[in-house]
């Protein structure tokens, strides 16, 4: 009797075990079959794999990334299903954000293309910010960075700021300040710039005293906000650290900086930012213009900005003044002072987003390590600012990050290598200038029927075989005419698409490719087709559309299914959002590692009438 | 009717009687195989430590994320193998050495008995490693499969060490106690590795893998694999079936060197 009561106990607690292992959320097949939805990537819940992500602290090699509504999540806590986003073995580093910059029109959304998340304002229209600053607590979709302001610059009657054409406050004494910093505050500002020279008169400009200066900081702290104060030389630098400033939102290039500076700055904990592009310009160094010709920039600048980044007119060439700003944040970083990155965008020299990567470039030049600079760039402007979870990538940070194809830790540069920029979890679609060659859509919609026995297309390309071989796999693919596809019509033909998967690459395809273009750099806009549809029959099984757009090494894949019949395959065009529809360079057709087993690796099937259909 | 009555309860107490021998040789059995740490500890260890090595710590994200789950499959089989190979092999193979064996044969116990406490003491182990897999495999591999597919996978493995007892018998047999330890590592750690229980067969080399359809792990490996759907896609049947020809051509082999 013992002996069954022991083993009815052990039976209940080997069933209970079993049913507390974890189980899918679906069942195993219903898996297999969901294709076409799988990929979609519409919302902000995703895992980006096959990367190497720093995270605002330390680097994690072979990583992956959690997203859910927009923020990072923990690997254990995510749902069964998430959508997979392959990262190809790239960088992923946080969002940068940009510590100076004067912001309006379409700033916000040209910082963003560039990989700026956050715009820290050091002076703009009050009303734009008011308006601005509504979405950046949203996790919503948006193609425009976040943006923070100090509103309203604080600088005297006649002094820096008010040389702009519009009108501002002013303040000129001391007793003035409380009220005056409490009313910036009212208007939203977040932190409190201030302007500041140790000269009453300089450059036809003027500035408040000592005094003022010392009584505004004051008033700032009393609100608990940051002050922040603009200067332009060591001894107006040497007087703002000795009023209480929290940072400098310049640094200077008229002398090398005084140990007893350094020292202060040390000591009150002073950051600085040293905004070297826009002193590259001032010094007739066209910084700026190298950005517009690096390539992989380039097609994401619109000409306007493209224009701004011509350096200052008029103004002499003193290359000292930036070999000693430079040499001067230098000496600052190594003595241990918090470096901030800020381009002081759109000052001539300067445009939103690109002037980033350039002082990016600059700052590692004055000895900052790639990882700090990256640090600058990202952890350390949230911190000081008190930008909430911005600026790291650890667990319920804003999923604001940039995907690069190359390690920023081997040469800073590679910052400018954007494959995909997130901002709240949702991928950035790249656009580019307007002068891009477009390609023209075909009349009737048919990119390609096989007929008059050829492999080409309504683009005058020619269909090819496409393999895992380029990227060293071992996977074979070849094309060829074949008979019809469908034996309704004989007298047509049918592309022939063979091949083999072979283990090697992991991420195996093999099958036939159109390019749009000769080196797929021209694109076409199908943004308002409304599907597209091609004829499909051969070894049963899943395949992927995939599709190439313009800037982007990674097609994005759409899963559809062949069956030994004839039939059409149709993809909307309105149910993939997360492709760039207006950039298409080109499709291919093909078996994915689905079919790995050798039992399923060779296979064979037939496209015909690729066709795009209008409404 | 008496007579009936009381060759009735005489058959009843025979039955229970021959149970009870088969219950304390089993349990004896497998204390005795428990108190062996030589035995022990390789045998549960050795699987859940390699599964968190290959399966959990370095090739986390393979096969598309696959790997915790197929390793799972694999290392159960290689898991389940070893109190099999071991129990019989090495220990049936001592003891008849020793005498034991001979003089279980001239008890009133039937032979059968000590068999089957071998089997059982196999499968207990079997049961103990496979759970232990599954519990760390699903806390930590985050490996996810349905109901029916975790206890289908415990049981196809439970009944998987059949084939491996009658393999380890024959050995047993064969071979004497003090080259039967060797003998049987030289067969279970090779025949394990080329059966593709430690990395994927679909990452061999195609001649390798000929190889691997001569070994009963893999087939036993691919009816597991099937139930999670990561087998090479090969009927089941085929499997199942060389499984069973092996199966009785060791027990036919065992029997030859039993005589």
């Amino acid at each position: 009797m013992k002996t069954i009561i022991y083993i009815l106990i052990f039976i209940a607690a080997l069933t209970g075990l079993i049913f507390m292992l974890p189980t899918p959320e679906e069942t195993t097949s219903s898996i297999k079959e969901t294709n076409i939805e799988q990929v979609t990537l519409n919302d902000n819940n995703f895992k980006l794999t096959n990367i190497t992500v720093f995270d605002g602290k330390t680097w994690h090699e072979n990583h992956e990334l959690i997203v859910l509504n927009g923020q990072i999540s923990h690997g254990d806590k995510s749902p069964n299903q998430l959508p997979e986003v392959d990262g190809n073995n790239g960088f992923v580093i946080p969002g940068l954000i940009d510590a100076h910059t004067h912001t309006w029109g379409n700033a916000l959304n040209e910082a963003l293309l560039f990989g700026v998340t956050t715009e820290l304002d050091m002076f703009s229209d009050v009303s734009f910010g008011q308006q601005a600053r509504l979405s950046r607590d949203l996790n919503e979709k948006t193609a425009q960075a976040d943006f923070y302001s100090a509103g309203t610059l604080i600088t005297s009657t006649g002094g820096h700021g008010t040389e702009y054409g519009f009108k501002i406050p002013t303040i000129d004494k001391a007793e003035d300040a409380d009220q005056f910093v409490l009313d910036r505050i009212k208007e939203g500002s977040d932190y409190i710039k201030i302007v500041y020279h140790h000269k009453p008169d300089y450059h036809g400009l003027t500035a408040f005293s000592k005094e003022v200066l010392t009584a505004v900081i004051k008033a700032a702290h009393k609100y608990k906000k940051l002050a922040v104060v603009h200067i332009s030389d060591h001894q107006s630098a040497v007087e703002a650290v000795a009023a209480g400033a929290d940072g400098l939102v310049h640094t200077f290039g008229d002398q090398i900086i005084s140990d007893a500076l350094l020292n202060a700055m040390k000591e009150k904990q002073v950051f600085i930012i040293p905004t070297l592009s826009v002193i590259a310009s001032m010094a007739q160094k066209p910084i700026g213009l190298d950005l517009a010709e690096d390539e992989n920039l380039s097609q994401r600048l619109s000409g306007a900005s493209k224009n701004g980044l011509k350096p200052f007119a008029n103004f002499a060439a003193r290359p000292e003044a930036l070999t000693h700003a430079i040499e001067n944040t230098r000496r600052m970083h190594s003595f241990g002072i918090s470096i901030l990155a800020g381009t002081d965008a759109p000052n001539p020299g300067t445009a939103h987003g690109i002037s980033m990567h350039g002082e990016l470039e600059l700052l590692n030049q004055a000895g900052l390590t790639p990882t700090q600079t990256i640090q600058s760039a990202s952890l350390l402007p949230a911190q000081k600012f008190s930008l909430g979870n911005r600026g790291s990538l650890t667990v319920g940070a804003k999923a604001d990050f940039l995907l690069l194809s190359a390690d920023p830790r081997k040469d800073i540069k590679n910052t400018r290598k954007l494959i995909g920029i997130w901002k709240n979890g949702y991928q950035i679609e790249a656009t580019i200038s307007s002068d891009k060659a477009m390609l023209k859509l075909p009349e009737s919609g048919l990119i390609s029927d096989f007929s008059e026995k050829s492999m080409r297309s309504f683009f005058e390309t020619e269909f090819q075989p496409t393999s895992d071989q380029m990227m060293q796999g071992n996977s074979t693919a070849v094309v060829s005419l074949t008979d019809s596809l469908c034996s309704a019509n004989q007298s047509d033909n049918a592309l022939h698409v063979t091949g083999e998967i072979k283990a090697g690459f992991p991420y195996a395809w093999s099958g036939g490719f159109l390019p749009f273009s000769a080196n797929m750099d021209q694109a076409l806009d199908l943004s308002g087709v409304k599907s597209i549809d091609f004829d499909v029959a051969g070894s049963p099984g899943t395949y992927q559309l995939m599709v190439f757009s313009l800037n982007n090494m990674q097609p994005v894949q759409l899963p559809f299914t062949i069956t030994n019949d004839c039939q059409t395959v149709s993809f909307l065009t309105t149910e993939h959002p997360n492709i760039a529809w207006n950039l298409v360079t080109g499709l291919a057709w093909v078996a994915d590692r689905s079919r790995l087993k050798p039992s399923l690796a060779s296979f064979a099937f037939k496209l015909d009438n690729v066709v795009l259909q209008y409404e | 009717m008496k007579t009936t009555q009381s060759d009735q309860v005489i058959t009843n107490r025979s039955w229970q009687q021959t149970l009870n021998v088969y219950v304390l040789e089993a349990k004896t059995e497998f204390l005795k195989a428990f108190r062996m740490p030589a035995f022990t500890i390789p045998s549960l260890i050795f699987p859940v430590m390699f599964y968190v090595f290959f399966g959990l710590i370095f090739n986390r994200n393979g096969m598309g994320g696959q790997m915790p789950t197929y390793l799972l499959a694999t290392y159960g089989v290689f898991g389940i193998m070893g109190p099999a190979l071991f129990g019989f092999g090495v220990g049936v193979a001592i003891e008849k050495d020793q005498g034991w064996l001979a003089l279980k044969q001239c008890s009133p116990m039937p032979i059968s008995a000590y068999f089957f406490a071998r089997i059982f003491t196999a499968m207990q182990f079997a049961l103990i490693i496979v759970l232990s897999l599954f519990i760390i495999g699903g806390i930590f591999g985050d490996v996810k499969l349905t109901t029916f597919q975790w206890t289908a996978t415990l049981f196809l493995l439970l009944i998987g060490t059949l084939p491996f007892c009658a393999l380890g018998l024959w050995m047993g047999l064969a071979l004497k106690g003090q080259s039967a330890p060797a003998v049987v590592n030289l067969i279970y750690l090779p025949m394990a590795f080329l059966s593709g229980l430690w990395i994927p067969i679909q990452l061999f080399p195609q001649a390798l893998e000929y190889v691997a359809w001569t070994l009963p792990p893999f087939h036993l490996a691919q009816l597991v694999l099937k139930i999670q759907n990561n087998d090479l896609g090969h009927p089941w049947i085929i499997h199942a079936a060389v499984l069973g020809v092996m199966s009785l051509l060791f027990l036919f082999l065992a029997l030859r060197a039993f005589k």
